[in-house]
């Protein structure tokens, strides 16, 4: 036997081996390349629920805040159309033994959607002719 | 008679090198794709976390309030503060049918104070009243958390 290193043992090889390898190969790449899409996307996805939920926590804080100062003349509404958001603050008032206990419950929705993003209760009890409690 | 040797294109060399750099680039890829949505996801758990202290923060000082106009009613319609506690504390509160909402309060009458503890979470408040013949003075209203027994990083150093 002269030459064949190998030739023997080998068997002969199909032309489709090469375009197999290849089809192999490239559809590694396309499910790593989904996946890393799926992942961009998720984390886009979730950045955004934490920037919106973000500003509605500060706008809720700004509104409690505001209804805390004043009960009965706090702003009622605040808008936000760079994060498309907008606040209510709805305050019921009921009258106690010695004063007047306002509730507040402040609502942060998307603009044109009804399902809260964030919302928030809170209270202030006014004493008949006496100021604010802290 | 003489066999060739040589390569082909598409041999198990060429394979192997493309199949490196591959799982190279996927690993890469994988790598970076999941430092971006663990952090994201850090970004909406901070978010997550802040929305909830201030939720119960206003949820305490909600409770707070309506205890204290509880309380003020209470002492002008003539009870004493001990009496007026008790019933301030015994009356349903709006947050009892509401699990996750729940508040829990706590009232003792001592030292001519009536002090309130109200904890929901890790937020605490500690409130103490003087009673006066106008109603109810508030001597203390101390927003807290508690301690986490979570270890952190800070007490690992």
């Amino acid at each position: 036997m002269t030459g064949h290193a190998d030739g023997a043992a080998r068997a002969p090889r199909s032309p489709m081996v090469p375009h197999l390898g290849d089809a192999v190969l490239f559809l590694g790449m396309v499910v790593v390349l989904a996946t890393f899409l799926r992942l961009v996307s998720f984390a886009m996805a979730q950045s955004e629920r934490g920037r919106v939920l973000a500003r509605a926590t500060a706008m809720a804080t700004t509104l409690a805040e505001e209804f805390a100062a004043s009960p009965s003349g706090s702003r009622r509404e605040l808008e936000d159309p760079e994060a498309r958001l907008v606040a209510r603050c709805d305050v019921t008032q009921e009258a106690t033994g010695g004063g007047v206990l306002y509730r507040a419950t402040v609502e942060v929705t998307e603009q044109g959607g009804e399902a809260p993003v964030y919302e928030v209760s809170t209270a202030r009890y006014v004493r008949d002719g006496g100021g604010d409690r802290p | 008679m003489t066999g060739s040797v040589g390569r082909r294109p598409g041999d198990a060399d060429d394979l192997g090198a493309l199949s490196l750099a591959l799982l190279l680039v996927t690993l890469c890829a994988m790598a970076l794709g999941l430092l971006i949505a663990s952090m994201s996801v850090s970004t909406l758990t901070l978010s997550e976390t802040r929305a909830e202290t201030v939720r119960s923060t206003y949820r305490l000082e909600s409770v707070a309030q309506s205890l204290v106009a509880r309380l003020d009613g209470a002492c002008s319609r003539g009870m004493s503060p001990g009496e007026a506690l008790g019933v301030a504390l015994a009356e349903p509160r709006d947050d009892e049918g509401d699990p996750a909402g729940r508040v829990d309060v706590s009232g003792a009458y001592e030292d001519g104070l009536v002090r309130l503890r109200l904890e929901r979470g890790r937020r605490t408040l500690a409130v103490a009243l003087e009673p006066t013949p106008e109603g109810m003075e508030v001597r203390e209203w101390a927003m807290g958390a508690m301690p986490n027994e979570e270890p952190s990083l800070g007490s690992l150093l």
